[in-house]
Order: structure tokens, then sequence, then C-alpha cells
């Protein structure tokens, strides 16, 4: 199995689709603060926000009527500035995340056995006996820091049709500029759930830093109408892992994975 | 014009990468008004906090006040800071228990009144009574057991088959036929949701309690 010790990848997230109901999932969330606080003690609340306008005389004004905010659970190993690993619970979604470590991109079977150890007691919790699908998401840094040798000074920053050739050449002569944004969605043929969805964006840059751009890739078997027992699909995550893989080969140019450093890894067998 | 942030098309953390949240999706030329509140709609109607669980008919309205950065809580009062949207919960149980414990003291302040009867139209409060009602001493026979279920006659003559039920286990302890005595918290429909202090007992002499109801004081002319 080919790996790279110096791959763009700064987060891994692993992921079910379930449907939880919402009296269940707020009387259960105590038991489940109660039961995760030793080991990732860090809880952030998040918001997330529907928000939408209307126009009355020219101005812009709310929409009262469908505005709304959810709020999502997130505990962490590690403070805001050192994230190591975390869940995040929702009443339709429970996500493991790991958390690129410095120089460290980590490995995938380090997300794989967190979710191994926590996916059945968050089951017995939220009493969930079946899941839509799971999904795998690999966020990428395309930047001075990951790919140091395809920077230049020019407007862009970096030579994206080098780094990225699907996405980064132009196929009418010219300069590519930001911002940058390219989705993809690929459904995988025949009677598979498997889809692979791409999207590349501008993302915030350090100070100092020239353009940053994300690049995401979700692999996932989720369908709306998939009702699927856990274990078929913790079964289904060493195809969504080996999709991510392939789109990792084939988007990025053969020389800037050399810049990633190839290695052969030999998974060890317990002894 | 940008709006506030999306839900994230991807679940992951933005841990450790900054990317724009925010969508364009409409262009103004006046300038946005910020000084006017914005009033959302929180995506649940269920609260529980420290072992209590408080239903509202609706979910609440929040006032977001984008100059203080605080919210309030619409009809309860409560006005927190942005950074805590994750006591929402806390605040609206420990809301509620302190002017339901004084309402049944008849100990509220006017202004208080005021809150708990705004409070009261919104919540669910049956259901809460329910929940809460402590248990009661009840007497019953185990007709038959399975072993994901018990059928219990209880002393009224109504039947029930338990499955589920917190302590319900200790009703292995019997075999059928044998009558008990414990203590049995109902839910709703009137369902056993948990049984404790459970303890054999003979079968009670239905002559004798006949016996025993004729010879009490009644008005009886």
């Amino acid at each position: 199995m080919k790996k790279y010790r110096r791959p763009p990848v700064v987060e891994r997230v692993l992921s079910f689709g379930v449907t939880i109901p919402e009296e269940l999932f707020e009387r259960q969330l105590e038991v489940w603060k109660s039961q995760i606080n030793q080991s990732l003690p860090e809880l952030e609340t998040v918001t997330d926000w529907e928000i939408n306008f209307t126009q009355k005389d020219g101005m812009p004004v709310f929409d009262t009527s469908t505005q709304r905010v959810t709020l999502r659970h997130r505990f962490w190993k590690g403070d805001a500035k050192h994230r190591d690993k975390g869940i995040q619970v929702w009443r339709d979604r429970v996500a493991f995340n790991l958390v690129r470590s410095n120089a460290d991109a980590r490995h995938f079977e380090e997300l794989e056995a967190f979710a191994k150890e926590w996916l059945p007691r968050w089951a017995e919790t939220f009493e969930v006996k079946a899941v839509c699908g799971v999904s795998l998401e690999y966020v990428n840094l395309v930047s001075a820091l990951t790919v140091p040798g395809f920077v230049d000074t020019g407007k862009t920053g970096l030579r994206l049709g080098e780094i990225l050739p699907l996405v980064g050449k132009s196929p009418i002569p010219g300069v590519l500029v930001p911002p940058f944004r390219f989705e993809h969605n690929l459904k995988l043929a025949g009677d598979n759930p498997l889809h692979l969805h791409t999207k590349l964006e501008s993302a915030v840059p350090p100070p100092n830093q020239p353009i940053q751009l994300q690049l995401l890739f979700t692999a996932s078997t989720e369908l709306n109408q998939r009702s699927v027992p856990l274990s078929d699909a913790m079964a289904e995550v060493p195809a969504v892992h080996g999709l991510i893989l392939e789109a990792f080969e084939r988007y990025f140019s053969d020389e800037v994975k050399l810049s990633f450093d190839p290695y052969d890894f030999v998974p060890t067998t317990a002894g | 014009m940008t709006l506030f942030p999306l839900p994230p098309a991807n679940i992951a953390s933005a841990a450790v990468t900054e990317r724009p949240q925010a969508a364009e999706v409409c262009r103004v030329t006046q300038k946005f008004d910020e000084g006017v509140a914005l009033t959302v709609e929180l995506g649940q109607k269920h609260f529980a906090s420290g072992g209590y669980l408080i239903a509202l008919e609706e979910n609440p309205k929040l006032l977001i006040d984008s100059h203080n950065s605080s919210f309030e809580v619409v009809g309860w009062n409560i006005r927190l800071p942005t950074y805590r949207y994750g006591e929402i919960s806390r605040e609206i149980v420990r809301k509620f228990l302190f002017l339901n414990g004084k309402a049944e003291r008849r100990e509220l302040a006017n202004a208080e009144a005021d809150e708990w009867a705004e409070i009261v139209k919104q919540v669910d409060y049956r259901k809460f009574s329910i929940e809460n009602a402590p248990p009661v001493y009840v007497e019953g026979k185990l007709r038959s057991s399975s072993a994901e279920s018990y059928e219990v006659e209880w002393h009224d003559g109504t039947v029930e088959v338990v499955h589920g039920a917190a302590g319900a286990a200790s009703l292995a302890l019997l075999n059928p036929g044998e009558w008990f005595k414990a203590y049995g918290k109902f839910g709703e429909e009137n369902r056993l949701v948990a049984l404790s202090q459970l303890t054999p007992i003979s079968a009670p002499d239905a002559a004798k309690g006949e016996e025993l109801w004729e010879s009490m004081a009644s008005n009886r002319s």
C-alpha cells in the first residue's frame, strides 16, 4: 500500500447519517456528555444558521418565517489551538474527526480505530440500530506550506496546473486567478451506492502567506432511502477509504505526489 | 452583502483551516441596517438538564442582539452572551424549576407571576407532571413472563405487559401466579416506567378485603 510522509491532508472525518428522535437525543445528550468527558473533555457548542432575506421598500429585511439556528455539540481532545481528535453529534449524524498534528499528517487507521472504539457506545446511548451509510471526508490544504516547490511570485502564488491538472488548467489560453471554486459529483457505475464529491475552494491564508486552497474529497455510501445495520456500515469503510485514495492519486499530479514523499506501507498484524 | 454562516456542506470541523463560511447569494445597493435585531427559531423544543426534560409546544425563538453579542430566549426572560449558546437547555430547565417551585408554594412575586403565566403557555406541563410524579405503592400478580416481557395484573384488575421499564427485571424473581408489592412510577397512558423495592407477598384475601371495606365508616344512610 502506498502512503505519503508529507501529504497535504489536514483533517479526516468519518461520519454516519442517522435519524434520532429529538426528545431521545436531547435526553441522552447529558448521558453522552458524562461518558465522554474524561476522554474528550473539551466541549464546544457550534451554531448552524439558516438565514434568508427578502426585500421591503428596496431595503433588505430578514425573512423571519424561514430563519433557524441549530446547535451542534463537539467533544475534543486538545484545546482550541491544538485540536487532536473529536466527536461531533447531531440528531441526524455522528462524526469522528482526526486533525493533523503539525508535521505529522497521521493515518487513516488511527481514525478508523477511534471510530470503532466510540461508535458502539454512541449507538447504545442514543438507541441507534441502523444508519443510512457512511461518509469519509479528507480535507487537503494546497498552500505554500504543503506544496512549497510549486509556488511562484505571480498573481496566483500557486502553479495550480502543475498541482491539480484536472482543475488547474484552463481549456482556453489565459491565467487562472482567484477566487477558485470547483465542484464535482460522481456516482460509481452500477447498483453501488458509492459516490464521490470533490470540491476546491479558496481558504483564508495565514498572515503573510500567499493564496491557500482547500481540496475536499468526500466518499460516501449514504442515501436517504438506505437503512443498514451499523456493522454493515462499518464494513463499507474500506470501500469509501479506497475511493478517497483513488481520488487523491488521480487529482494530484505525479510531480506533486513525489514531493509528498511516498513510501510503501506494510500493515503489521497483531502478534 | 454576505449572509451569516450557512450550514456547512461538509462535516469537517475547520479545526485547522479557516475558510469563508458565508456565501453571497444576493446583492443590494442600499446599506443594510445592522441595528435591526434578528429573530430566529431554535431548531429544537426539548431541553434536558440535571435529569429533567422540559418539552415545549413549539420551537422557541431567539432574539439576537449583534451590538451586545447576546441573545434572548423569547418569552422566557433568559438573556445570555452568544458564547453560551450551549447553556440554553440548562437555563430553560432552571428557570422552569425555580418558577414552578415558587408557584407551588404560592411565592411568586408580581413580575415572576407574569413570567410564569407566559412560560406555562409554552410548556407541555402535562408531560412534565407525568414524568416527575413520585412513585406510588402498588400490588400486583405476575401472570406470565418471557425473555423480554412480564404480564402483570395490578391490584385494580388492569393487566399490563411490562417491558423496558427500569427495575422490571426484579419481576424475574417471581413465578407466575405470585403476588408482590412495590413502588411503581407510571408514565404516558399509565404505563409502568420504573419499578423498585419489589417484595413478594401472599395473595390478598378478597373476602377479608371486602369485610374491611364494609366496616369502614361512611356517610351512607
